[in-house]
């Protein structure tokens, strides 16, 4: 089951990698948040406390906002995945391209649900089992997207829905490094949740990687 | 007034004591009456205090366990993160539907309350939009539901993290309503929960008020549900479950229905209640303003005057420990019942003091009467007998103790009467001197030796002058000459030892000495020869006197039998003076050398030839007393 997603994500890295030989790049540290406390699992679900996951560490989405759009710039008609699994989505942070379509598959033996009521997105998947065929969900509206699961309180998963080509997720100690940019200034913004998103300015020139560090210091 | 004095005194003493005895019986039982009514008073307190909250526990235990499972419902938290207000309303009514609905099971009849449910079930999952069938009709059924039941209705509200009411959309609103409800009031209150809820990180309940627009008398106390919605993996507050049931009501009619207090709620500075009175309630409002602040937890010593009649006050806090505002149980526990109870008593009490005040009025003028009369006539009794009628005789009334002073009063009277008259015979029959001092027990039985001067008085030819006289006449005679010679004796303080014939035996100086005995005894002497001569003037016999005297040691006492005696002098003077009267010629005063040597020259005398005397070897030298020279002294005290 982690195959697709595994694939998909280097196809991405590879991809981007390309783009960034020919412009300019930006890197840098975005000083992370502390893990949120284990979840506590509801005593409902006692039985399936075996089953129970840590969650992704937090991570941060690193994106340029205010760039113009690459001349061949194609939207995002890519198929993810966040997969339901040890009582938690992953990855519990993903970042996409508008117009991205998320297929939400249940990797665990029981039921789970997926529902959003996100403004920028708003759905309910109903709940439903490991061999069911994944629903799909199409992501048209940039924003942020909350995943919950009905039946786990306690599960959170995040889609940051961009407008933008320029964005990378940073690893787990916060490090990022985006490449392909254009060159010019622009606003380098670090989203890390609702009420935390980073922003700071950044001049671009091709051939030069841009060192930038959340928060500013 | 010894008579009205004691009465009064009776009376009085009676008085005090019943009016004493009654004051301390009034007193203790008011005082036990005010102490049982206190503890039935605390009873019932206490079963309050320890009720209200039980009870509170029975109603909301449920409604309490439901708010914290919809708390932490995850859609309300997805709601409350996306700041979905209509969301957030909408799952209220999905999750709170079994507690909305039973509050709202006699407005609705089964068939709408089944179809009201199923489509806001059935609406749940799909997107809300505004022109769905199924919320329509739910809109629909809402209004018919606010239609019928303008005044009543539960409270379900959202307040966000910093305690902002969250308000749904119109379409949602109609169903969270309370129809003519003063809202700005309303949601005042519910701000300053809200201002409260910062600080809440546990359910808590608390009270608010809701007041009716149209019909204030349909004016409500809520108590609130205020559950803190807390995202379940962050742990932060993301906002506040209001959920609001009528309370005064149920606990008014509840509270009436076990006892008999008047009781409301204060909230806020604020007292609502229906069953206390209106005129009344301002002035408790102003009592619990003042004391609540004071004693946070409850208190029951609080008093308040209506009418007259005292009431007690009690408060006991509904929310205590919660950072919500306070609101307080408040009863009002009518004393009448009590001072009534009290005011009965103390007549009772009054009107048996009175009953017992007349008895006692009554007993103590029977009891005053029965002492006073014996008394009274004891008194007199006495009187007389100090007038000297001893003769007088107290009637005895009873066999106590007054009967027995008037018997022993009588006795004694007897007893005085008697001896009065053994005084007088002994007066007659012996000298008053010699009597006296018998009475007085000063003469001994033995007989003692005393210095004395012994007198005979001897009338001169009796013989011949009673010859022919009848023997009353003699008597007549003697008695006549015995009584004021006697009489003279006795003023110069001499006895008449006896009477020998028609002759007198007088002694000075015994039994009693008075000192100046011998002078004495010629003074009388020569009185007895003038007052004869006086008495020679008037009565029809004359008669002659001779007189002798004579002084020195004789024996004196009480000689005769054991049966019968006299009190007499013995001895060799007493011969002597007897001789000397016979030698006394008629007119003469005849004294023996002894007095004569005694008296010195206070006397005139002439010596006589020596005289043979019968019963003397030697002759004898007398003295005729011619003349006493000192004018009479005032008598000499006794020695």
């Amino acid at each position: 089951m982690h195959m697709p997603a595994i694939v998909i994500a280097c196809a991405l890295l590879l991809g981007t990698i390309t783009a960034a030989a020919q412009g300019a790049a930006a890197e840098g540290t975005v000083t992370l948040p502390k893990p949120p406390p284990p979840a506590k699992l509801n005593a409902r679900y006692a039985g399936q406390a075996g089953a129970l996951r840590p969650p992704e560490p937090p991570t941060a989405v690193v994106f340029l906002d205010g760039a113009p759009l690459p001349a061949d710039d194609k939207p995002g008609t890519n198929v993810l995945q966040v997969v339901q699994q040890g009582m938690q989505f992953w990855p519990g942070l993903l970042a996409v391209r508008k117009g991205t379509r998320i297929e939400f598959p249940n990797g665990d033996d029981f039921y789970h649900n997926v529902f959003s009521y996100s403004k920028a997105r708003r759905f309910d998947l109903g709940r439903f089992l490991k061999d069911e065929k994944p629903a799909t969900v199409t992501f048209n509206q940039p924003g942020v997207v909350k995943l919950y699961c009905e039946i786990h309180e306690h599960m959170r998963g995040t889609v940051v829905v961009l407008d933008t080509p320029y964005f990378v997720k940073t690893d787990t100690n916060g490090v990022y490094r985006l490449t392909g940019l254009p060159a010019g200034q622009f606003k380098l913004k670090a989203w890390l949740d609702d009420k935390l998103v980073h922003e700071r300015p950044v001049e671009l020139k091709s051939g030069e990687t841009a060192r930038v560090n959340f928060p500013a210091p | 007034m010894p008579r009205l004095s004691f009465r009064f005194k009776l009376l009085f003493a009676m008085m005090l004591v019943v009016m004493v005895v009654s004051l301390c019986t009034l007193l203790l039982t008011q005082k036990r009456v005010q102490a049982a009514y206190n503890r039935v008073f605390r009873e019932k307190v206490e079963a309050q205090i320890t009720y209200l909250p039980k009870e509170q526990e029975a109603r909301l235990s449920a409604v309490r366990q439901r708010c914290e499972e919809v708390a932490k419902s995850v859609r309300l938290q997805a709601a409350f993160d996306a700041g979905d207000v209509d969301q957030l309303y909408q799952t209220a009514l999905d999750e709170l539907s079994t507690i909305l609905r039973k509050t709202d099971t006699p407005l609705l009849n089964e068939a709408e309350r089944r179809a009201l449910e199923q489509r806001l079930t059935a609406a749940t999952p799909a997107p809300l939009r505004a022109k769905s069938p199924a919320l329509q009709k739910a809109r629909d059924a809402a209004k018919r539901l606010a239609a019928r039941k303008p005044t009543v209705a539960d409270l379900c509200r959202f307040l966000d993290a910093k305690g902002q009411i969250l308000r749904p959309s119109e379409d949602l609103a109609v169903l969270f309503r309370i129809q003519g409800a003063v809202r700005p009031r309303l949601e005042a209150q519910l701000t300053n929960i809200g201002a409260a809820v910062e600080e809440l990180d546990t359910q808590q309940v608390g009270y608010i008020y809701v007041e009716m627009e149209e019909d204030k008398s349909k004016s409500r106390i809520l108590e609130v549900v205020v559950t803190p919605v807390v995202d379940s993996t962050t742990r932060k507050t993301l906002g506040t479950l209001v959920l609001g049931f009528p309370f005064l009501d149920l606990g008014e009619e509840r509270i009436s229905e076990v006892s008999d207090i008047e009781n409301g709620v204060w909230l806020d500075g604020r007292l609502y209640t229906r069953t206390i009175q209106e005129t009344t309630r301002r002035e408790l409002n102003q009592i619990l303003v003042a004391e609540i602040p004071t004693r946070e937890q409850s208190r029951d010593d609080l008093l308040l005057v209506r009418d007259g009649i005292p009431h007690r006050v009690f408060y006991t806090a509904l929310n205590s420990g919660s950072p919500l505002p306070k609101a307080y149980k408040v009863g009002l526990y009518s004393w009448a019942t009590a001072v009534k109870a009290q005011e009965e008593l103390r007549n009772q009490i009054l009107l048996l003091s009175g009953l017992a005040l007349l008895i006692a009025l009554g007993i103590s003028v029977l009891l005053s009467h029965g002492l006073a009369v014996p008394l009274l006539e004891l008194v007199d009794g006495t009187a007389q007998v100090q007038k000297g009628n001893f003769n007088v005789r107290v009637p005895v009334r009873g066999r106590d103790e007054i009967g027995r002073l008037a018997a022993s009063f009588n006795e004694m009277t007897a007893g005085l009467a008697l001896k009065e008259k053994y005084h007088s015979i002994l007066h007659t029959i012996a000298d008053k001197d010699v009597a006296q001092q018998l009475l007085d027990g000063k003469i001994a039985l033995g007989g003692e030796l005393r210095e004395a001067t012994v007198m005979f008085c001897d009338i001169r030819g009796f013989t011949a002058l009673t010859q022919n006289m009848n023997p009353t006449e003699v008597i007549a005679l003697l008695n006549e000459h015995m009584t004021a010679l006697t009489r003279i004796v006795t003023e110069h303080h001499g006895v008449v030892d006896k009477f020998i014939g028609d002759s007198i035996m007088a002694i000075f100086g015994a039994p009693k000495n008075y000192g100046n005995d011998a002078l004495n005894a010629v003074r009388c002497a020569e009185r007895m020869m003038a007052e004869r001569a006086k008495l020679n003037e008037t009565s029809r016999y004359k008669i002659q006197m001779g007189v002798g005297l004579a002084s020195g040691r004789v024996l004196a006492g009480n000689m005769g039998s054991a049966d019968r005696s006299n009190y007499t002098v013995l001895g060799e003077r007493v011969n002597l003076a007897a001789r000397l009267c016979s030698v006394a010629r008629r007119g003469e005063i005849v004294i023996g050398p002894t007095t004569r040597g005694e008296l010195g020259d206070l006397i005139a005398v002439e010596e006589m030839d020596p005289l043979q005397l019968k019963g003397f070897s030697d002759s004898i030298v007398a003295f005729k007393l011619l003349e006493v020279r000192t004018e009479s002294q005032p008598a000499v005290q006794p020695v």
